[in-house]
């Protein structure tokens, strides 16, 4: 099984203790982010032609660039027609953005408690993102999002003609 | 921090959209709260906490519709994107409430 698909197991047994810790239900949702930034990355680095490059340039991308990406994706679908293939990016994206910013306070704030609602919670958004990626990976507009979370969009600018 | 004349407005519209997304919700919904502050990568954002009733929050699929509704609902009705915020959701049940007892979702 993928990296990813393991990722997103580890995060919902970590929730199937008995007795679930804040150290439990924080590294669970912590892992349901990492599950989904692998699956993105794994789909966008299979794009590239030779194998041998694919661990580097996996490397390559960086969390702030991939959350740019998917707060643009998030704001221009919101509104999409049910079981779109846009309403299906809205939830890769939207899933993405939250879970992102779980993991940070899962990660570094242990002022937070969290309950196990908010961990259950996270869990079903990196399932329902893994899901709705499965309907839609092969469409356009989720090829043009995963180039965009490796590579900043640079708009054209005009040249700017000096008066004379 | 002392609040601009332009912050105050924005968090009165905010309170605003915020009371109209828990009538909307009334049934499912007990309360959001929200503060505005900065995410990880120190961009302006806001947080929403909203505490749903114990039935609307049993299933799984039900909390998770649940969440991406009311996600969506608050994100048009405070203009999240167009005011230049990065909106964050977090969901919990009334009972969990109960027992954690947090200020910040009272």
């Amino acid at each position: 099984m993928a990296f990813h698909h393991d990722l997103l197991e580890v995060a919902r047994g970590l929730l199937e203790k008995e007795y679930p810790t804040q150290a439990t239900l924080h590294r669970s949702v912590s892992t349901a982010y990492y599950a989904l930034f692998h699956l993105l990355i794994h789909e966008a680095c299979s794009n590239w032609a030779r194998p041998e490059h694919r661990i580097n340039l996996a490397r390559a991308f960086e969390h702030k660039q991939m959350l740019s990406a998917s707060d643009k994706q998030k704001a221009k679908h919101k509104d999409a027609a049910e079981n779109s293939a846009e309403k299906h990016l809205f939830e890769v994206a939207l899933s993405f953005v939250q879970l992102q910013q779980k993991r940070e306070f899962a990660d570094y704030d242990y002022s937070i408690e969290l309950s196990l609602d908010q961990a259950r919670l996270a869990i079903v958004q990196a399932e329902t993102a893994f899901r709705s990626w499965e309907a839609i990976r092969n469409e356009q507009i989720t090829q043009d999002y995963l180039f965009s979370l490796l590579i900043k969009d640079r708009a054209v600018k005009a040249p700017e003609w000096g008066n004379r | 921090m002392a609040l601009t004349t332009s912050s105050s407005v924005q968090e009165q519209e905010i309170d605003s959209a915020v009371h109209r997304v828990e009538s909307k919700f009334a049934k499912e919904v007990d309360h959001i709260r929200y503060s505005l502050g900065e995410n990880w990568v120190g961009a302006p954002s806001i947080f929403f906490r909203v505490v749903v009733r114990d039935e609307a929050s049993r299933g799984d699929h039900e909390l998770y519709e649940l969440s991406n509704k009311v996600s969506i609902s608050l994100m048009n009705e405070a203009k999240t994107d167009e005011n230049g915020l990065y909106a964050y959701f977090d969901f919990r049940s009334m009972s969990e409430q109960a027992k954690l007892k947090d200020p910040a979702w009272a």
